[in-house]
């Protein structure tokens, strides 16, 4: 019942992820109280102030807008911008710097408003390239095109973007970017004279930044690697390193909503190493921030002398992860930790996740509306579920009705166990009630689809954004609804309620006193009837308004459910009595 | 000690049990075993160790299903 319950509860999906026992930081604290808190916005500053990193990598940061200036001596950045992204490469290293999405925008923190950028701030960057064990991420990879610093490619083109750099025997190794005016995929080539033979290694040394500030968990441990058809998953503790050698085709590392990933051209035989680590960069909670690296390296083929591969730098789309034919999609939902053994989930709990999501973003296409497509959806889950439900509901109904004849007879027969049964199987008959009732397990096979729906909707980056007119107070479904502000009162909130009023978790602790009220029967649990929604209050106000929404239907139609069946058992017991008389 | 772990084990599942309850609409009283589930689940949590409780518990529960007969099913006769 335990683990059942931790499974069901949100417990179950913040360990789905794997948090590493942080609470859920209450939600719009940086947004209204950006200046009041000097040491809460200063944590948020710093990412960009407060580490002083090499002098370089901060100018390249800030280059975006000072082009003129010449600064002779120091690598430059060279921006690409395309329909979706703006991307930066630092000639040090012919390093990504920076992916900013020009479709996603941050909705809280120091940074709202701006572009999403997937690679940390002062961070390394990602694309670093290795030849024979050789780390190249410090060299100088000058930049071989046109003195104009900012290359902008319009929708159908495809641009190529040279570095070079010269080793000391005289070999120069080119790194070709090449960037498509749409989509979400860099191409890299590593090309030289003498690369034939080598072992090239691609790695990703800066991870992803989280673009979630508060509500959900700013960190990301988990390393996907797969060879084309199967997607492994792996957990990351916080200096762990590992390594894999294999046959893979790509590596990457999701945040919660963005994946970035290393994609080889072909499957072959690659060496995977994966660090975790600490950044000197501190959180919103002023704990060092961990990250991912990850590397992969093959040996080049003996008369090659250039090595492609691309990245994929975007959201965790699911028509957009599907169209590589990867099995990107898998990244989604990865089962990892011992959840993987309860009923083999790994194995099915994807598919259904998938399913889901599927079914939700096929009704979105239809209503144009997510609030109406996850009430849908929530309908359409009581449907399936129904006769499954129906059976097990009505004769539990019924059972309840009779229940104080049996528990006469347990009272009665106290000392004789196998008379009391007798007796009450005795009563079960009489009743008219099946000896073969479903049970409850029915009951709980609506679990998996429960779990599914709660796992999509916190997940699923359509989401991101999205308002709807069944709850127009609500302006993103992805986060944590707040109808009133509480933190001109309570600047730090209310301890486990958090700092706003949401109106959805109150309707639906309403609903549960209903639902308590006609279910729990139990004279010493009659503390229960209060205590629920008061705990349902409590849970749900921090959650995403989507999920809210969808448990909040549900409740009210499982209510609904249950009244009728009453409704109809007292209808017929009546009529039961009547007819014997 | 020992004592309290049991206590706390107990409210856990008295509560973890209500929630569990409210989310799907389970009325009281409708176990077809005799002692219910959650005498059931008492009885496991104070005699055994929270493992094999655990699983007694969640064998119990695969029991309810439509193919068994349920009715009485104490404790004390199982392993």
């Amino acid at each position: 019942m335990l683990v059942v319950m931790f499974f069901t509860s949100p417990q179950y999906n913040k360990f789905f992820n794997e948090v590493t026992g942080r609470k859920p930081v209450p939600a719009e604290k940086g947004k209204s109280l950006p200046k009041k808190e000097e040491p809460e916005s200063q944590v948020q500053i710093d990412t960009t102030e407060k580490i002083t990193p090499s002098e370089e990598k901060k100018d390249s940061v800030s280059k975006d807008t000072v082009i003129e200036e010449s600064q002779k001596d120091v690598e430059d950045t060279i921006w690409v911008e395309t329909e979706n992204m703006i991307a930066g490469i630092n000639e040090k290293g012919g390093n990504i710097i920076s992916i900013k999405m020009k479709k996603y925008l941050y909705t809280e923190g120091n940074r709202k408003g701006e572009y999403v950028d997937l690679i940390p701030q002062n961070s390394e960057g990602g694309a670093q390239i290795s030849v024979a064990g050789e780390s190249l991420k410090d060299k100088i990879f000058k930049y071989n095109g046109e003195s104009e610093k900012k290359v902008e490619i319009e929708k159908g083109n495809k641009k190529d973007l040279v570095f070079e750099h010269t080793l000391k025997n005289g070999d120069v190794i080119k790194k070709i970017f090449s960037f498509m005016g749409e989509g979400y995929q860099i191409g890299m080539k590593v090309s030289g004279t003498q690369l034939s033979g080598e072992r090239i290694g691609v790695s990703w040394l800066s991870g992803i930044e989280e673009s979630e500030t508060s509500g959900s968990q700013p960190e990301q441990r988990i390393v996907h690697y797969s060879d084309g058809s199967s997607v492994q998953h792996i957990n990351m503790r916080k200096t762990e390193k590992e390594e894999i050698t294999g046959n893979y085709r790509w590596i990457g590392v999701t945040s919660k909503y963005f994946f970035i990933s290393i994609v080889s051209d072909s499957v072959r035989d690659a060496d995977l190493t994966i660090k975790g680590f600490e950044t000197d960069a501190k959180g919103k909670n002023r704990k060092s921030i961990k990250s991912i690296n990850y590397e992969i390296s093959y040996t080049n083929s003996a008369n090659e002398n250039t090595e492609s591969y691309w990245f994929y730098t975007g959201p965790n789309q699911l028509e957009t992860l599907k169209s590589f034919n990867l099995k990107f999609e898998k990244i989604l939902f990865p089962v990892t930790g011992w959840t993987r053994w309860f009923f083999y989930a790994d194995k099915w709990f994807p598919w259904l996740a998938e399913f889901t999501l599927w079914l939700l973003l096929v009704l979105y296409n239809l209503v144009k509306d997510f609030g109406v497509a996850i009430l849908l959806i929530t309908i359409l889950s009581r449907v399936v579920t129904y006769p499954m439900t129906q059976s097990s509901t009505k004769s539990m109904s019924r059972m309840k009705d009779i229940q104080p004849k049996v528990e006469a007879i347990r009272k009665r027969y106290k000392n004789n166990p196998r008379k009391m049964n007798e007796e009450i199987m005795a009563i079960y008959r009489e009743e008219g009630i099946n000896p073969l009732n479903p049970g409850c397990l029915p009951l709980f096979l609506q679990m998996p689809i429960f779990i599914a729906l709660f796992v999509v909707l916190r997940k699923a980056i359509e989401l991101r954004g999205a308002g709807t007119w069944v709850i127009p107070w609500v302006n993103d479904l992805s986060r944590p609804e707040s109808l009133i502000s509480l933190t001109s009162i309570f600047p730090q909130g209310i301890p486990l309620y958090g700092t706003s009023i949401a109106l959805l978790p109150i309707i639906m602790a309403v609903l549960t006193y209903f639902q308590n009220k006609m279910t729990i029967k139990d004279p010493n649990q009659k503390a229960m009837i209060y205590f629920m929604p008061v705990f349902m209050l409590v849970l749900f106000n921090n959650f995403p308004a989507g999920l809210v929404l969808y448990w909040t239907a549900s409740s009210a139609l499982g209510l609904l459910q249950q009244y009728y069946i009453e409704k109809k058992n007292k209808k017929s017991v009546a009529e039961a009595t009547a007819k014997k008389k | 000690m020992a004592e309290y772990i049991k206590k706390i084990e107990i409210i856990t599942l008295r509560y973890g049990k209500r929630f569990f309850k409210t989310l799907f609409c389970i009325p009281d009283g409708s176990c077809k075993f005799s002692p219910t589930c959650s005498e059931y689940a008492e009885m496991a949590v104070q005699k055994y160790n929270i493992f094999k409780a655990a699983f007694l518990i969640i064998w119990r529960l695969f029991r309810c299903n439509p193919f068994s007969s349920g009715g009485y099913d104490p404790i004390e006769e199982k392993r």
